[in-house]
């Protein structure tokens, strides 16, 4: 039995999707919020493939750390995706809780919403599911302080080494380099840089290589990380998007651009933004570092296992 | 036109396009240590980007390549000859003095490797010193690598010294402003501050006092930073020992590899497979290419996942967990 | 608390719901069945009463056919073998065509052949898994390629089988697990023939597509299934690699207590499941098909029932000497046409 759409009342819009439009809504039996996700379905190829792939990835992935599917609700001509509640995206938090109208964000915030992300995106490759499209904008921030990754829109489950995954994801400020050159073989390494810029984005309060176009983000990205050569990253010549001519930087330190970091935090962050994708952190081996060692401690953080969905839902 | 004297060609002229610095300031010229030919930019981009071209200079017809090419450092063509040689010879006998036993042997070792610059560089004996060269770089390959592995953590350990005492000299440098700030500051408020204080002090309490009690307040705050100060320092000198010692190299491995989950609770520690070398002609073919590796593909990362998929559910007996499952729905 | 790979396993919706004992499979198929004969029912009631053919419809209602319980999954199970057929001309992967093949097995759970035709939820099924495992087909070339279907008529039902999916589109097939196994027996028998390995690895996998075909993929894990199809192929392979896996029958060293429980139990797994893939894989003819198909027609429309009896009778009258004939075998021959 699946919930009809009589049972949320719509409220104001939340904002506008890649490729749908999300209204805050309430059910009207039980007075909670809801996210109501519209996909048009006008399409002539029947349902969007982003809305399918979305579905079947959040039917799999069932963590505190990510954002609920509750239901889907088919009316005439658009689906409707019911998703959990959240108030405010990270862009917002900044926006509104960074000191000073920076947008920066204390080191103790940065922490543990850097350790929430990693859970995720590790809960997320765990599944063999990449997100690919990790900004600001898609985790979400509850009043408590969590924080859940949504937006699954253009994420995709991999393992076949061949994938001709297009090269054509992630809003080009959290691209990884490699997929800039043009890698079309990346993995799951393209999130752990995103997580990178994040983490300097909390730190300082604004994007770290905020680039205009394709182009344009390489250059930023070289300007602090150094351009790469065959001898610092083999095999780098051989991308589709290499140029002979790039300009040659040497890596600056990100210390003196983001100097209220700590040490561990520091070496944290260098682990994740390695230009060299192979050599990029992993989410697990992110969380193992030390610099979350007062989260994970000697013993496991006790917390309930289960996330389930509320029960007015019935699947 | 005057034809050119290969044998003299102007200081700022490109021999090969004709090309004059005079005339377009921009020219550049580099140089091949095979020949020590000099030719402009362009040209080199023109001849040689297809692959490697024999030397356009007559009669010289070294095969010359374009990666090779490099801007002139020294105006003195044999100095520069000198550098290069050096440099070769150097990658290959790249002993320190903590290699010898004595002072004398090491000595010795310096002036062989002299005496081979010199030959070299003067073209004495050229052929039978290359041999002797590259016959002792396959002799001691080994001592080579070493060498050059201990050269370049030494350079690492220089860079992480040389990061460790920019960030503690503008740490000490902030704190130090803040002192000095702190005592103009105070020098100019206790003024008017006394003044205050003895203007709002009722009847004739004791005007020492009061100076007193702002001197006081003054002190303790750059004793805070005196003391902040002395942390640091400390804190620099410990990181330098750790530094220096290659501690911290040792400390990231010794860290405790505690399995974390996003689940709350542990994956298996170990998992049900031990992870070893597998063959696979059709995929290594594929592998070899190096734009997968490149990308990042790790072939480990595909062995990985169908090993898992291999125990994921193995042990999962449907007929039995499903029929409980039943009843307990019920 | 340990959360192992088989716990992971637990959380997939494939377990959770679309894993099941024989029992409550059969019961799922049976009430999918009474609700297909429902549903016929009603149209039958539903005939327009000014025809004549109604009249003897509702006369003739006890010789009406149904379709039985093993019809509907042999018809299931034809177009389950042409839509594989079909997967292999649009060069889809072998994981895209197995998950199509499940989602007809699976709507079928659901729903009866008498509400909806194999042969056109098939076409549906193949669209949807082709853009759920990223290797998306244009609808417009899709249905070119395929005669007598219309963008239309395949779009139309995608959201019904969205629906009966419960939207959990993800499926998992023994062909990862069967390599990780091809890896893990080289790890632990370094001495095998790697071309016995490979050769037995191919056959394995065919077996694994002929899996499908039968009910093996909701009684059983997909790892379970691999393993099964080895040992099909090579049964002293797989428990060789077992024994060296759970330390039994060494030769210097007596068994592993817990291994020796975990051995047999997997043992028992396989041959369990090697006897459904031995007994009840299905492949079923084009001439059973049509028979069945010709049943649903009538099931769909039941005035063409009437229409046919109508036709029969009047041929009758015409033709006295053919009484004799049963008119129920008659009119198979006549639709099978």
């Amino acid at each position: 039995m699946s919930a009809s759409a009589s049972q949320f009342q719509q409220l104001e819009k939340l904002g506008e999707g890649t490729y749908a439009t999300v209204f805050k809504g309430r059910n009207r039996a039980l007075g909670t919020f809801v996210a109501l996700k519209e996909i048009n379905l006008d399409s002539e190829e029947g349902t969007p493939s982003t809305a399918i792939r979305e579905i079947s990835i959040m039917k799999e992935l069932r963590h505190e750390n990510i954002i609920t599917l509750y239901d889907v609700i088919h009316t005439e001509n658009k689906l409707t995706l019911v998703f959990e509640y959240l108030d405010k995206d990270l862009k917002r938090y900044m926006d509104s809780n960074g000191y000073n109208k920076s947008g920066a964000l204390e080191p103790h915030v940065v922490k543990s919403f850097m350790f929430q992300l990693l859970r995720g995106i590790m809960f997320c490759h765990d599944n063999r599911v990449l997100h690919r499209d990790l900004k600001p904008q898609n985790l979400l921030i509850s009043s408590k302080g969590e924080l859940k990754l949504g937006d699954f829109g253009l994420a995709r489950a991999y393992g076949i080494p061949v994938n001709t995954f297009s090269n054509e994801v992630v809003t080009l400020w959290y691209r990884a380099p490699d997929v800039l050159l043009g890698s079309r073989s990346y993995s799951t390494s393209i999130d752990m840089w995103s997580a990178g810029c994040i983490m300097a984005e909390m730190y300082t309060g604004k994007p770290l290589f905020p680039g205009s176009s394709n182009e344009d983000q390489l250059f930023k990205i070289f300007r602090i990380m150094g351009t790469p050569n065959e001898r610092s990253w083999p095999g780098v010549t051989n991308y589709p998007n290499y140029r002979s001519n790039f300009n040659s930087f040497i890596p600056q330190d990100l210390h003196a651009l983001i100097p209220n970091m700590d040490s561990l935090a520091l070496n944290l962050l260098q682990g994740l933004l390695q230009m060299r994708p192979e050599l990029r952190l992993s989410a697990r081996q992110a969380l193992q570092h030390a610099w979350f060692n007062d989260y994970t401690g000697n013993s496991v953080v006790a917390s309930p296992m289960h996330e389930q969905p509320s029960q007015q839902f019935n699947y | 036109m005057v034809e050119l004297n290969w044998n003299n060609i102007p200081k700022d002229l490109c021999p090969v396009c004709k090309t004059d610095k005079y005339l377009s300031p921009s020219l550049q010229f580099k140089i091949n240590p095979e020949c020590y030919h000099k030719i402009c930019d362009s040209c080199v981009d023109r001849i040689f980007s297809l692959g490697p071209s024999p030397c356009p200079y007559p009669n010289c017809g070294k095969i010359l390549r374009k990666n090779r090419f490099k801007t002139q450092i020294f105006d003195d063509i044999e100095v520069e000859r000198e550098c290069d040689v050096r440099k070769r010879v150097m990658a290959v006998y790249n002993k320190t003095e903590d290699d010898f036993a004595t002072l004398d042997e090491y000595n010795a070792y310096l002036e062989q490797v002299e005496d081979y610059v010199y030959k070299l560089v003067n073209r004495i004996d050229v052929e039978q010193t290359e041999q002797k060269l590259k016959d002792y770089q396959i002799e001691h390959k080994h001592d080579i690598e070493m060498s050059n592995n201990q050269r370049d953590q030494e350079h690492a350990k220089f860079v992480k010294l040389q990061n460790l005492e920019k960030r503690y000299r503008t740490e000490k440098n902030k704190i130090n402003r803040e002192i000095f700030k702190e005592e103009q500051n105070l020098k100019n408020l206790s003024k008017t501050e006394v003044i205050n204080q003895l203007q709002t002090a009722s009847g004739e309490k004791d005007a020492d006092k009061i100076i007193a009690n702002v001197r006081d307040s003054m002190v303790s705050k750059t004793d805070i930073y005196k003391q902040q100060l002395e942390e640091l320092e400390k804190n620099y000198q410990e990181e330098r020992e750790i530094i220096i010692s290659g501690k911290d190299e040792i400390k990231e491995e010794e860290k405790p590899k505690m399995p974390f989950t996003p689940f709350n609770g542990d994956r298996m520690p170990t998992p049900p497979y031990e992870y070893g070398d597998y063959k696979d002609p059709f995929l290594s073919k594929m592998v070899d290419d190096i734009q997968y590796r490149a990308g990042g593909y790790k072939l480990d990362v595909y062995f990985q996942k169908s090993l898992d998929d291999a125990f994921t559910g193995l042990d999962c007996i449907i007929e039995e967990e499903k029929d409980v499952a039943d009843q307990i729905m019920v | 608390m340990v959360v192992s790979n088989d716990d992971l396993f637990r959380r997939s919706t494939q377990f959770r719901f679309w894993s099941f004992t024989r029992l409550q499979l059969e019961e799922l198929r049976v009430v999918a069945n009474k609700k297909g004969i429902e549903k016929t029912e009603e149209r039958i009631n539903q005939l327009d009463d000014s025809l004549p053919e109604t009249k003897i419809v509702k006369d003739h209602r006890d010789q009406f056919q149904y379709v039985h319980l093993d019809e509907e999954k042999k018809l299931v199970s034809y177009y389950a073998r042409r839509c594989k057929e079909l997967a292999s001309f649009f060069h889809l992967s072998a994981q895209s065509r197995s998950t199509a093949i499940m989602y007809l097995y699976k709507f079928y759970l659901y729903h009866s052949v008498m509400e909806y035709h194999p042969g056109n939820i098939m076409l549906t099924c193949l669209f949807l898994a082709a853009k759920v495992e990223n290797q998306f087909i244009g609808i417009n070339s899709f249905s070119k390629n395929i005669p007598k279907t219309t963008p239309e008529g395949i779009l139309k039902n995608e959201y019904l089988i969205l629906e009966t999916m419960k939207f959990s589109l993800q499926c998992h097939h023994p062909f990862q697990p069967l390599y990780g196994f091809f890896l893990d027996i080289q790890q632990m028998l370094p001495k095998l023939d790697f071309n016995r390995l490979g050769k037995n690895y191919d056959g394995a996998r065919e077996l694994v597509n002929d899996s499908l075909f039968s009910d093996l993929p909701f009684l059983y894990t997909p790892p379970q299934i691999a393993l099964t199809c080895l040992w099909v192929c090579d049964d002293v392979l797989v428990e060789k690699y077992l024994s060296k896996k759970f330390k039994v029958n060494r030769k210097d060293e007596p068994d592993d207590e817990q291994g020796l429980q975990h051995y047999n139990k997997i043992l028992v797994i396989i041959r369990q499941c090697a006897d459904i893939l031995r007994k009840e894989v299905q492949d079923p003819s084009q001439d059973e098909s049509k028979t069945i198909s010709a049943k649903i027609k009538l099931c769909l429309e039941p005035a063409r029932f009437g229409k046919k009896i109508l036709k029969q009778t009047t041929e009758q009258l015409k033709r006295p000497a053919s009484i004799d004939e049963s008119p129920d075998t008659k009119r198979v021959k006549v639709e099978s046409e």
